[in-house]
């Protein structure tokens, strides 16, 4: 079944599993529920993440100077459980 | 309508993607990246993610690297959220069959091997290891292009051009 977008209160909501609507429940009550689940886990994460985005901001670098230096530790990452093994 | 509820449409699939595990970390740190703005398309539906745990792994090992945690502030709390979110949006495949052997870099087989397991037709990459597979210069990427030819290993902003081209 595809998703379904809706759009409530503003935002854009994924209704990825339309099936969980209940026989008898009124459209609204269960996008609306769905709508405010979504904003307030992804406002959490936000929260939670921010910090991290600050620290990146505060670095200077660029998105080609961090997808650089997350390539480089990926392989000394690598490069250390080979020698590990 | 009623309330202020719209349903506007059904969101079409655009693509079926594999994420290099960086690609995860890029968009956990910079959300306006083309990284950023794929995890975004995946979380909007637009492209089916896929996921398994050797990838999930590979994402938590590079978060643990000492560097990473001092420049980009990552804990082990705001690893495990943005890992959650990534299980989220994510359809997660527990066991993924060892198909390709890479010759450069073996330990980039967990992606090639998912994308195969799943159908996917794109692998999203920064990996120059994984790039060169779509070099068809080369005998690595012709061989690669004609045994797996619906598979493409695109960076970030090829696969929004991609999409935005649908």
């Amino acid at each position: 079944m595809l998703p379904i977008k809706a759009h409530y209160d503003g935002q854009s909501i994924i209704l990825d599993e339309p099936a969980s609507l209940q026989v008898g429940q009124q459209l609204y009550v269960y996008v609306a529920g769905q709508g405010n689940s979504q904003k307030s886990s992804r406002e959490t994460l936000n929260k939670i993440l921010q910090p991290v985005r600050d620290a990146f901001t505060a670095s200077g670098m660029t998105d080609d100077e961090l997808a650089e230096l997350l390539e480089h530790e990926k392989h000394a990452m690598r490069g250390d459980s080979r020698g590990n093994n | 309508m009623r309330c202020g509820v719209t349903l506007v449409e059904t969101t079409k699939i655009i693509e079926r993607v594999v994420f290099d595990c960086n690609i995860f970390l890029q968009a956990m740190a910079n959300p306006a990246g083309p990284a950023g703005e794929c995890f975004q398309q995946a979380s909007n539906g637009v492209i089916r993610l896929f996921i398994s745990s050797e990838i999930l792994s590979e994402f938590t090992e590079v978060a643990n690297r000492p560097v990473l945690q001092q420049k980009l502030s990552l804990t082990d709390e705001r690893v495990n959220a943005f890992l959650q979110e990534i299980l989220g949006i994510s359809d997660f495949i527990p066991n993924v069959a060892p198909v390709y052997q890479h010759p450069d870099d073996p330990k980039d087989n967990i992606y090639i091997d998912l994308a195969i397991a799943t159908s996917a037709t794109v692998i999203t990459t920064r990996d120059k290891d994984l790039l060169r597979l779509m070099n068809t210069n080369e005998p690595l990427g012709r061989d690669f292009v004609q045994q797996f030819p619906m598979i493409s290993v695109l960076t970030p902003v090829q696969l929004l051009a991609r999409i935005s081209s649908v």
